[in-house]
């Protein structure tokens, strides 16, 4: 990549978030109230930060990972116009109502406004996510290792795996809430079924069709069952099982947002549904964004840790 | 580093052996029948034979990955009953674990077997033995397919077993790699006295390196001829006596009468 090239890819997303910034100080308002503050830029402004961060990072120690790092900075600064477009669509211009659509700085202003709220919420959704996964992603492991390793446990359990799998956890919930008694433990249950499902079948099935040749140099090798288990069957059912944790991870997202409307008090998802109830729509745009922020960090952090395992693939799935 | 008893043992006796497939729609196939076959320790032993003659079937036998239908096959007196590192087996298709690199892949029987010292081994000394040396953390789909099939050499030599069965572990390298690993092979050999069973379909191969070359016939699979291959070592691969025993084998192979199947074999 030319310098010149790699310059203006560096600079794009200042450019964008120049925009926005312009925009947002220098446009007056349709409906001029609200006072300008510097949160917005800042908060648009962090965009860039990490991406300069991340620059600098893949420049110092990533092998040669620059070029490909600054391949999304067109994506970076697209994503920056739209901001800058919907502020002008909602804020500048009214062309929308302003009721259901609130414009870049009320969103951020919703989020500082009430961070410890905001937090609070976030920090209780957090952990029901994790629980819940964690729990699923064991129990589902389990079950998949054992239904994959053992031919008459999958000949029982197979069948009821897939039937009972595919139905979404939130019907189970209450019966869960009546046997579990607690809100709480109900709610990290139901997520955790969801999750159990595709964990478990992509585990057998990862375990199942293990070429058995690997089975049969293993063993020529010495190798016991035990063995063969771990050093074996596993590594070759990775991508399958990580194939599952990505399920897992989606269905764990609804399932979070299903388990906070059962009557919680806390939780994002509660608080999305109140405020949409009090019709603070600054309020929840908030909170989805902050959703989705959860969920693309916790997804590409899998990735990661997928890519770091998965090297050894000639064909990895590229997503 | 591994000390070797002269005395190793490893005599292999095959008796009446047969084997019967059940493949679902094509009924039964009748892979072998009737094999008779002592091979004594320390003796390096040739099968060659048409395509599809059971070959691999007996191979995988002696290793304990397939039962047989009827007779018994023995290791020093003790009957086979499943796999053992003693009877070391290289694939026909090098088969390596994707998921190990080429150091992870030889070292694999010696972690199996719970004997891996990450100090003191021999994995770098067989990776620098089939030439692999500076390639110890690729992974296998960076090789190629003679480089595996060296690596899957490695992966067997390393545990160094009584009996070593190879199914035609020289057929995916090139003319001069395969001179080189034939002779490694036979120092190998030489040097720890193990017995070893390999199927060929280069003929030229099996008289250079071979005591005995077991000629088989296909359909059921049948010991055709026992060829012994009397001539001292080292041996030369130009020696006059080699054209004979070829002629020999091409002959009972029937291929003296068929010039259009040659080229496949050879
Ligand atoms: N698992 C199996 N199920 C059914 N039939 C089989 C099976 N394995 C081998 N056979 C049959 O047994 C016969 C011998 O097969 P084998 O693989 O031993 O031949 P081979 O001599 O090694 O041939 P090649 O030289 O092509 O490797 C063949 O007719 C084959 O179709
Ligand atoms: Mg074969």
């Amino acid at each position: 990549m030319s310098k010149t090239r790699k310059t203006i890819l560096v600079l794009l997303p200042f450019l964008g978030w120049m925009i926005v910034v312009l925009n947002y100080f220098f446009i007056p308002d349709i409906n001029d109230m609200f006072r300008k503050k510097p949160e917005y830029p800042i908060a648009v402004g962090l965009i860039v930060l990490f991406f300069v961060a991340k620059c600098i990072y893949f420049k110092f120690c990533g092998k040669g990972k620059l070029d490909e790092y600054l391949s999304n900075s067109p994506r970076i600064f697209v994503l920056l116009l739209a901001f800058f477009v919907w502020d002008l669509v909602t804020a500048k211009f009214g062309l929308i109502s302003a009721y259901f659509f609130k414009d870049g700085s009320r969103i951020v202003a919703a989020v500082t406004g009430n961070w410890q709220i905001v937090l609070r919420h976030t920090l209780y959704s957090l952990r029901l996510l994790f629980l819940g996964y964690f729990c699923g992603l064991a129990a589902g492991f389990l079950t998949g290792s054992i239904a994959g390793w053992f031919p008459k446990v999958r000949y029982w359990v197979m069948p009821v795996v897939k039937k009972i799998g595919p139905i979404p956890a939130s019907i189970w919930t209450p019966f869960i809430v009546v046997i579990t008694k607690a809100l709480f433990t109900a709610s990290v249950v139901s997520i955790a079924f969801g999750v159990w499902f595709p964990v478990t079948l992509m585990t057998a099935t990862g375990l199942i069709s293990v070429p058995s040749a690997y089975y049969e140099v293993a063993r020529t090798l010495g190798a016991k069952p035990r063995f063969l288990f771990f050093r074996v069957a596993l590594p070759s059912a990775l991508p399958n099982l990580f194939m599952g944790m990505f399920m897992g991870m989606t269905i764990s997202c609804v399932s979070l947002i299903a388990a906070e409307l059962l009557g919680a008090e806390y939780g994002l998802g509660w608080f999305i549904n109140t405020s949409t109830a009090w019709g603070e729509y600054d309020k929840v745009y908030a909170g989805v964004i902050i959703i989705l922020l959860i969920f693309s960090t916790v997804i590409s952090q899998l990735f990661r840790i997928n890519g770091k395992l998965l090297k050894w693939q000639k064909d990895k799935v590229q997503w | 580093m591994v000390a070797f008893d002269a005395k190793r043992s490893g005599e292999i006796a095959i008796n009446g052996v047969g084997k019967v497939f059940n493949s679902g729609e094509q009924g039964e196939v009748v892979a072998l029948r009737g094999i008779d076959l002592v091979v004594k320790e320390g003796e390096l032993v040739s099968l060659v034979g048409p395509s599809g003659c059971g070959k691999s079937t007996l191979l995988r036998m002696v290793a304990g990955l397939e039962t047989a239908s009827n007779g018994e096959l023995t290791l020093d007196g003790e009957e086979i009953k499943g796999p053992h590192h003693e009877r070391g087996l290289v694939f026909q298709d090098p088969a390596l674990f994707p998921w190990l690199t080429v150091y992870g892949n030889v070292a694999f029987g010696l972690k199996a077997r719970k004997i891996y010292k990450s100090a003191d081994n021999d994995v770098a000394k067989y990776i620098e033995l089939v030439g692999l040396k500076g390639f110890e953390k690729h992974y296998p789909h960076q090789l190629s397919g003679g480089m595996a099939q060296r690596v899957s050499l490695a992966r067997s030599f390393v545990n160094s077993p009584k009996v070593l069965l190879m199914d035609e572990p020289f057929g995916a390298l090139d003319a001069f790699t395969r001179m080189q690993m034939q002779d490694e092979l036979l120092r190998i050999w030489q040097e720890r006295g193990t017995t070893i069973l390999l199927v060929t379909h280069d003929v030229d191969e099996a008289v250079y390196i071979s005591d005995k070359i077991i000629v088989m016939s296909p359909r059921p699979g049948r010991i055709q001829k026992i060829i012994d291959v009397n001539i001292g070592r080292p041996r030369a691969r130009n020696n006059s006596y080699f054209l004979n025993i070829r002629t020999d084998i091409l002959e009972i192979l029937d291929f003296a009468k068929k010039p259009e199947e040659l080229s496949y074999y050879l």
